[in-house]
């Protein structure tokens, strides 16, 4: 099919729309809406551009067929239908063997084409995956876990920054419900699965021609007025990045996983390989501060579902320290440091008034001690009774939780 | 075979229901409708065979993928009771090929005996499995005349006389509850939970069955009573009978592996 | 005057079976305890249709949904949720209505809509006809049959009125045995998908057993009308695959109430061990829902151009050969949460049962060669499905395919082909088969200049609809999205206009049938010229169907040998040295 363009082109006809919609290019565009991101998925690329050629083939052979019979054979007075074979042998034969001999060819090469693609190569470096109702986050080889954040229209998502032209076995594992890992731009995804890990091989070349190539702000100041590189509180902005080029991918949850299923998105940004290293040095947690740490986890574990400013799914985190809460079963209680603690390991045990029990309970191996302590914290500097890590003037009583009173 | 078509009663002479039964007006004789009816309920029992399939294949996967764990479950059921409950089912499973070909001869007295005996095995069995077997495992309460009671002595020196005596409690018997519910406290295995997952629902559903067979027993029975059955119709009788036969099948199975496989 | 009034004045000794049995109650009394197929096929065809209406309204408050992207704005406030109060600070309101509607839509259209349509209506009437029966085998098990229907219906409408069930129509575990825990909804919803199941078992027994047991004296088995053996192939499918969803369900019903974890990965369960239970069915399912839709297109372009189908043998045995392959490719639902081998036999498998469908589609275009081709509403139905089950059928392909499936799977390119699948197929066969037998059933004609104008609205308002989800899918969609990123919007746009033509098109529909109900003319006995027996019967057929036994002399489609040469077509009924109820039978 790639000849027909080149052909196409190099006779100096090929940018005329008619010809256009017979060639590969032209159709690709309209199916893909842009190039792949890797030499395996412009493999799929391709097996799907042939396929659609075969169908159309097909397609267009059994309607111009009908629409003949159709019209040939229509009604006419006093005309009955002509005497002809109800069937015959060698015909049905041939419509039956012909097909199948493409159906074999179609099978193995979109075998061949899958095991290439998911077969891992033995040069990969792994990551950890995790996904959860309803946000994804992964481990990086380092320890350190994505913090980065963007926006899609105004919500945030998580960022991956990985390397280009570096194979990445993610090593997939979902902490309660089934979710799947869709990079549309590789033509890959793979189921997450609770109890069990799947793995799923990722391979981003250099930007591919038709890709658009962005620039991380080369400083704070053009960083700052900018949703797009919301960093973690306090670290707005990520000096081992400036002025680095990449390219964005969307990432999104394709297995129904319930209220937030069509929020459950990401973005993977490719950077050029040498700035990995720097990259993944600045973000390891090892040398942080317990609100440092807490605002980390509240941002890529957190925020999907409680906002510090406003109610979202769960309840507003601003002013939730120390004061007292009314919870579904009309009891009462101060959120001090062990109520707080008990409500990330066992949620379903106080559900606060208004909301449901949606969120996942947080085992030691899933968040570490170090990472509550961090969390409560953080809890205490956005608070007005949040002691001596309290804000100077106390914030006023956030809007959400003052409309649901 | 013996012609099922309807006879017409000479006069003056009194018919059992059974010689004066019609087929459906759609059907062109009795025979058509009695092979039909047979035809049909075979596939029946099809859907049923592959309804216990789902159960078997869980059954087997989860073997193959916590085997210590199911060989730790067979080892707290008791064969006795299983194989009691196997050999009261085949010898209700005879009585009741028994009482069809009782119908089909006219002896009809002796065929609602075999009626009675065959209902009679399915209530012992219902109630071994709920008193000896569900009752004690779930909550660790014994009847009082349990077998189990005289031959367990190691666990079950501790029993407590409770409900004036009807009842044992034995301490630390109790728990073996399905799923989320386990709280068996000796249990090895991480995967206890699962084991007693399918023990109940298999077990469950198999009795299920066999209460449903008892019910249609029970309408047999009671028709046979008021003459229904014969020779030339027996057609609810014989599907009945198929239908017994498959619940004794489908335990035929589950006992072995519950109960003997470790 | 109603149509059963009408009907009853051209019918011979004992009138049709729509005649009223007295007053008001004691008819109503008579059609809620009859035996008689027809009155069981058209009670289904009325449940049916209402539940259709349902689940139509569900799919357009979805692509409605579906208009605008939800945004959350800077300053935190929602908008393009119409399911939502308009100051709403989270998504979760709108979107949990959101994820309730397509699962009240698929769940409806597969357990209440699509699986039972064309066997328990037009099947319950039609095959005894088309046997020469006067029954099917079981009449009692017929009427037992609907009313566990209805009851199913009842469990999902009460899951409704509390309000809705999210965990979309698959109940993949383990989001369904956990959300929404402290309410019976779910339950109620599987329970209704549990009941339907009995229902769809005694309805596939039922069918199989009739057509061994009670066909017309001297109709072989390659007598029989493909429509027969299209039932008879999905009866069977539905006897052997139904029970395994029923001890799915029943397990997921002992999970959610006794929480056995089965499928419970905390307590070691597996949940993708449900996926294999449910497509184990799930996709037999599937041909349970095409394989009718294929017979009435098979005799409907038999009857309409007035010819002998082509390669009545293979259509009849890629009935079956589609009803047996179709056991073993259950796990192309699970490409990514299978291991490599298992997919790639499961692809290997998927691709064989394109060969029978394949062979299919060829041989309907065949039978067109040299026929006598009128354009009447069911005939341009059967065009309309040729068109649009080649569309669905191809996009199989690149699903089938591993390497391709790997992008596609759970994106908009699934939703369209199964749209075309199940809608371009089942849907567009049922109206075909409908319109062929709506003057049979009802004994009125309707008006077919606007039937087949509300056809070509239906057509034009499916590929609007559904097309622009192939492009959707490739680019990037996931399914049962309650939002996307704007670079989608103007594909969705299109779809939602596309969603309201169909609305027209089918609303259009149902005033023509209401026309007909009440002043339509009044229908000769063989409107089309169809050599099948259903068309022997009086119109409307009469309570027993046949004056007398009917005689098979020859095969449903014999046109050559039937049709005396320089007949006209119009000059129905074919001379009555022709037809099936010979002399010798006494007539």
């Amino acid at each position: 099919m790639h000849v027909t363009s080149n052909i196409l082109n190099m006779s100096g006809l090929g940018d005329s729309l008619l010809l256009n919609v017979f060639g590969n290019r032209f159709w690709h565009e309209q199916w893909f809406g842009g190039p792949a991101a890797s030499a395996s998925a412009q493999e799929a690329d391709d097996m799907y551009m042939w396929l659609w050629w075969f169908c159309v083939a097909w397609f267009v052979f059994l309607m111009v067929l009908m629409a003949y019979f159709v019209v040939a054979y229509r009604r006419r007075p006093r005309v009955i239908a002509q005497r002809s074979a109800a069937h015959n042998v060698p015909l049905e034969l041939a419509w039956t063997i012909i097909p199948t001999l493409f159906l074999a060819y179609i099978f193995f090469r979109g075998f061949h084409s899958y095991m290439d693609r998911v077969v891992s190569p033995g040069n990969a470096v792994e990551m950890n995956l995790t996904g959860w109702k309803w946000s994804w986050k992964i481990e990086y080889p380092n320890g350190a876990e994505s913090t980065a954040q963007t926006v899609i229209g105004a919500r945030p998502v998580p960022v991956f920054y990985v390397p280009a032209e570096q194979p990445i076995k993610l090593r997939m594992n979902s902490m309660d419900v089934m979710h799947a890992f869709w990079v549309p731009d590789l033509r890959l995804k793979q189921d997450v699965i609770p109890n069990r890990y799947t793995t799923m091989t990722i391979n981003f070349d250099k930007p591919r021609e038709g890709e658009t190539v962005h620039t991380y702000p080369a400083t704070q100041e053009l960083a700052d007025n900018d949703p797009k590189y919301r960093e973690f509180a306090g670290n707005l902005y990520n000096k081992a990045l400036a002025g680095v080029e990449y390219t964005e991918h969307h990432v999104f949850c394709a297995e129904y996983c319930g209220t937030e299923h069509s929020e459950m998105a990401a973005i993977i940004r490719v950077i050029p390989p040498q700035y990995f290293p720097e990259y993944l040095e600045s973000i390891g947690i090892g040398s942080k501060t317990p609100l440092e740490i807490g605002q980390i986890v509240w941002k890529s574990k957190c925020a999907s579902c409680h906002n510090i400013d406003g109610a979202n799914t769960g309840p507003e985190w601003r002013n939730l320290y120390g004061n007292e809460h009314e919870y579904t079963d009309g009891s009462k209680f101060v959120a001090d440091d062990n109520f707080i603690r008990e409500s990330i390991r066992e949620p379903g045990k106080h559900i606060r008034k208004g909301y449901t029990n949606q969120m996942t309970p947080w085992s030691e191996n899933l968040l570490p001690e170090k990472h509550v302590l961090g969390v409560i914290e953080y809890m205490k500097s956005i608070s007005n009774k949040g002691g001596a890590a309290a804000p100077e003037s106390a914030p006023a009583p956030a809007t959400g939780e003052a409309e649901k009173k | 075979m013996t012609t099922m078509n309807p006879q017409k009663p000479l006069a003056g002479e009194s018919l059992p229901k059974w010689r004066l039964y019609r087929p459906g007006h759609h059907w062109r004789s009795a025979d058509d409708e009695f092979e039909a009816s047979k035809f049909g309920f075979w596939l029946f029992l099809a859907t049923e065979v592959l309804l216990f399939a789902g159960i078997f294949c869980g059954y087997a996967i989860f073997r193959a993928m916590y085997p210590e764990a199911w060989a730790e479950g067979s080892r707290l059921l008791d064969w006795k009771i299983g194989g009691a409950n196997t050999v009261v089912l085949l010898i209700s499973s005879w009585t009741m090929a028994m009482s069809i070909y009782c119908f089909q001869v006219d002896k009809q007295k002796l065929a609602r005996q075999l009626l009675l005996i065959t209902f009679l095995g399915g209530l012992f069995f219902l109630f071994a499995k709920l008193g000896f077997e569900y009752m004690p495992k779930w909550t660790g309460y014994f009847l009082s005349f349990d077998p189990a009671l005289s031959h367990h002595h190691g666990e079950i020196d501790a029993a407590q006389a409770k409900f004036g005596g009807l009842l044992q409690f034995v301490e630390g018997y109790g728990g073996k509850r399905p799923g989320k519910w386990f709280d068996y406290p000796f249990a090895q295995s991480p995967h206890m939970p699962l084991w007693w997952g399918i023990y109940y629902c298999g077990t469950a559903i198999h009795a299920l069955h066999v209460i449903i067979g008892m019910t249609l027993i029970a309408r047999a029975w009671y028709r046979a009573g008021k003459g229904c059955y014969g020779p030339t119709h027996y057609t609810f009788v014989e599907c009945t009978g198929l239908y017994w036969h498959l619940v004794d099948l489908v335990w035929i199975f589950l006992f072995p592996l519950l109960y003997l496989i470790h | 005057m109603s149509a059963a009034h009408a009907a009853a004045h051209g019918a011979h000794h004992g009138g049709s079976y729509l005649t009223p049995k007295g007053g008001f109650i004691t008819t109503v009394w008579d059609w809620m305890t009859t035996v008689d197929h027809k009155k069981i096929g058209v009670m289904y065809l009325f449940a049916i249709l209402f539940m259709f209406f349902l689940g139509g309204v569900a799919a357009l408050v979805v692509r409605t949904e579906l208009w605008t992207p939800t945004r959350t704005t800077e300053a935190g406030t929602i908008t393009g949720q119409l399911l939502a109060p308009a100051d709403a600070k989270s998504v979760a309101t709108g979107n949990d209505w959101y994820n309730r509607f397509f699962t009240l839509h698929g769940a409806i259209m597969v357990f209440m809509v699509i699986v039972p349509s064309i066997p328990a209506s037009l099947g319950n009437f039609f095959l005894p006809l088309m046997l020469g029966a006067k029954d099917v085998a079981f009449p009692r098990l017929n009427l037992l049959s609907w009313y566990i229907y209805v009851i199913g219906s009842m469990f999902a409408v009460g899951s409704i009125i509390g309000n809705g069930v999210d965990t979309g129509w698959t109940f993949y575990t383990p989001y369904s045995t956990t959300t929404d825990p402290n309410h019976w909804r779910v339950v109620f919803m599987v329970t209704a998908a549990f009941v339907l199941g009995f229902s769809s078992i005694l309805t596939g027994l039922n069918f199989v057993v009739t057509v061994h047991k009670l066909r017309a004296p001297g109709m072989g088995w390659f007598d029989m009308p493909l429509f027969v053996w299209a039932v008879y192939s999905s009866g069977v499918i539905q006897v052997l695959a139904t029970p395994v969803i029923g001890i799915t369900l029943l397990l997921l019903i002992f999970e959610r109430l006794f929480n056995v974890g089965i499928f419970d990965p905390a307590l070691g369960g597996d949940p993708v061990l449900y996926q294999h239970f449910f497509w184990f069915y799930s996709h037999p399912v599937v041909y349970v829902m095409i394989l009718p839709g294929m017979g009435i297109i098979s005799d409907v372009l038999a009857v309409h151009s007035q010819k002998k189908i082509f390669g009545y043998r293979a259509i009849a045995y890629s009935s079956l050969g589609i009803a047996g392959v179709s056991f073993i490719v259950w796990g192309h639902h699970m490409f990514t949460s299978m291991s490599e081998v298992a997919s790639a036999v499961f692809s290997g498998l998927t691709f064989l049962v394109a060969i029978p469908t394949a062979v299919k589609v060829f041989n309907w275009i065949a039978t067109l060669y040299k026929g006598s081709i009128s354009f009447t509403t069911p005939m341009v139905y059967a065009l309309i499905f040729l068109f649009l089950f080649s569309i669905g059928g191809l996009t199989g392909l690149p699903l089938g395919t591993l390497s391709t499936d790997l992008h596609l799977h759970d994106s908009y390119f699934v939703v369209a082909h199964f749209h075309y699948v199940m809608m371009g197929g089942t849907i567009m066969a049922i109206m075909a088969g409908l319109h062929h037998w709506w003057p049979k059933m009802f004994g009125r004609m309707y008006n077919q200049f606007w039937a087949t104008t509300a056809a070509i609205i239906v057509f034009i308002g499916f590929n609007v609809t559904f097309f622009t989800q192939f492009f959707l899918g490739v680019r990037g969609m996931p399914r049962r999205y309650a939002s996307f990123i704007p670079e989608f919007q103007d594909y969705h746009r299109i779809s939602t206009i596309g969603s309201y033509i169909l609305l027209v098109g089918f609303l259009l529909h149902l005033l023509v049938f209401l026309h007909s109900l009440v002043v339509g003319r009044k229908a000769s006995q063989n409107p089309w010229g169809g050599l099948t027996m259903e068309w022997e019967a009086s119109t409307p057929p009469s309570e027993h169907n046949f004056e007398h036994e009917p005689l098979c002399k020859h095969g449903p489609y014999d046109y050559d040998t039937t049709v005396p040469p320089g007949w006209d077509p119009k000059d129905y009924p074919i001379p009555a040295e022709n037809l099936r109820v010979a002399a010798a039978v006494g007539h």
